[in-house]
């Protein structure tokens, strides 16, 4: 039997960001089923580092397909959103009935802001007749910082048992279950943001002390 | 009053004439960008906006044109035709960089996070416009969704509209009513 070949397309901006951590467990799970998987980065194909027919090339070549990428103002990073629009451009009927599905990861822990990188993916799908997989949606994504999913503790080994069962589904072209995202899924009471606040703002005022930036509040476009 | 036109409308469209015409007879204020001719840079995620130079990208482009306007606007138009039920990239790139209006710290309001303004609250209203050609139902209210996003993150009250096929007649109608709405004509 030929083995199955996964695609996944790390959106992230970031060289050693967490949508580039994602990708690499995922692509170890497929391996690890006796599957291949491979990774590119979309931003260097904006970049101009690789054609985008070369993309289009590794695309008729694989079977599933999966965008990683970070929420920028809601959505992908504009340069994922303009390779979307270039792969659009030469739309080719192998992509016919390939899956493709989206694992989207963000700031806020509050998922439904992150949202639209799920339907953008689906209506890519849709337009390239592609099928649709579904996806998983990450929060507080600064919690993983780009480190490996196993260094990550307790969230860490909860995202990379659900994302193996998400591989497993794939792997038998199914869709992802709803019941995945419940799994992966901290609800953390509303009251609860406020420590998280507490917490994340440590955080930033110890980066800012670190790269030595000067007023935070500096407002350079005023009039 | 001044408005701030971000348009990511690919090739030519009738905004720039449009809010010409209704600055002209109301005596408004606007800064029409005609995005697809800027240079945006993509964001890098560097961090450099928080840790290095405070609420400037530290890389070169004309992105400071975009910000200077949206500070000191009333009302933000902004325009893309919808793909795949969000935004086109050339919008998208103006959009990313509004990071830069927010600051790096975390508040919380309503038992939601969010990040408070760099040039203080509710800056501008928002008037997000969609330009459909014969889109799927599905895709609009991806849309739909999206604007309010975007809007709540932004912390700014917002109207989202879809026309078919760029009906800037109708999207002359949204701009009166809204600047009616808000005592501005
Ligand atoms: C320009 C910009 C916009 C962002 N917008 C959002 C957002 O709207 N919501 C959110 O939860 N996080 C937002 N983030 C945070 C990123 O989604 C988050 O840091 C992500 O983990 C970065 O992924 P990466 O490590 O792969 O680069 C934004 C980050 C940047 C740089």
């Amino acid at each position: 039997m030929s083995q199955t070949k996964v695609l996944l397309l790390d959106g992230g901006m970031r060289k050693n960001g967490t949508s580039s951590s994602l990708a690499k467990t995922i692509k170890r799970q497929v391996e690890n089923k006796g599957q291949t998987a491979e990774i590119t980065r979309l931003v260097e194909y904006f970049d101009g580092k690789h054609m985008i027919s070369e993309l289009k090339t590794i695309l008729n070549k694989s079977d599933i397909i999966g965008i990683i990428a970070p929420c920028y103002v809601n959505t992908f990073p504009y340069a994922d959103i303009w390779c979307l629009e270039q792969l659009i451009c030469g739309y080719q009927k192998e992509w016919q009935g390939k899956m493709l599905f989206a694992v989207a990861q963000g700031g806020m822990p509050d998922l439904k802001v992150h949202q639209s990188i799920l339907h953008v993916s689906e209506h890519f799908a849709e337009e390239t007749e592609m099928k649709w997989a579904g996806g998983l949606i990450i929060g507080m994504a600064p919690l993983i910082d780009g480190a490996p999913l196993e260094n990550c503790g307790f969230i860490g080994r909860r995202l990379v048992k659900n994302m193996d069962r998400m591989v497993d589904r794939l792997l038998d072209f199914g869709h992802i279950p709803s019941a995945l995202q419940n799994k992966i899924t901290i609800d953390i009471p509303k009251i609860l943001n406020y420590p998280l606040a507490f917490f994340l703002n440590y955080i930033v005022k110890s980066s800012l002390k670190k790269g030595g930036a000067g007023d935070p509040y500096h407002k350079p476009y005023c009039s | 009053m001044h408005i701030t036109v971000l348009d990511g409308i690919e090739g030519i469209s009738q905004l720039e004439d449009l809010l010409k015409l209704t600055g002209e007879q109301y005596g408004i204020s606007y800064t029409y960008l005609k995005l697809e001719k800027m240079d945006i840079q993509p964001c890098r995620n560097c961090g450099g906006c928080s840790t290095k130079t405070p609420g400037e990208c530290l890389f070169k482009d004309d992105t400071p044109e975009v910000m200077k306007s949206l500070v000191k606007s009333n009302l933000v138009i902004m325009a893309t035709p919808i793909r795949f039920g969000g935004f086109n990239s050339i919008l998208k790139k103006a959009l990313d960089k509004c990071a830069l209006l927010g600051l790096p710290f975390f508040k919380v309001d309503k038992g939601s996070l969010y990040h408070p303004g760099r040039y203080g609250e509710t800056m501008f209203t928002s008037l997000i416009i969609g330009i459909s050609r014969s889109h799927s139902e599905k895709q609009k209210q991806s849309f739909r969704q999206l604007a309010k996003q975007n809007a709540a993150i932004m912390r700014v009250p917002y109207q989202a509209v879809i026309v078919e096929d760029n009906d800037m007649l109708q999207v002359k109608d949204v701009i009166l009513s809204l600047l009616r709405e808000e005592q501005y004509i």
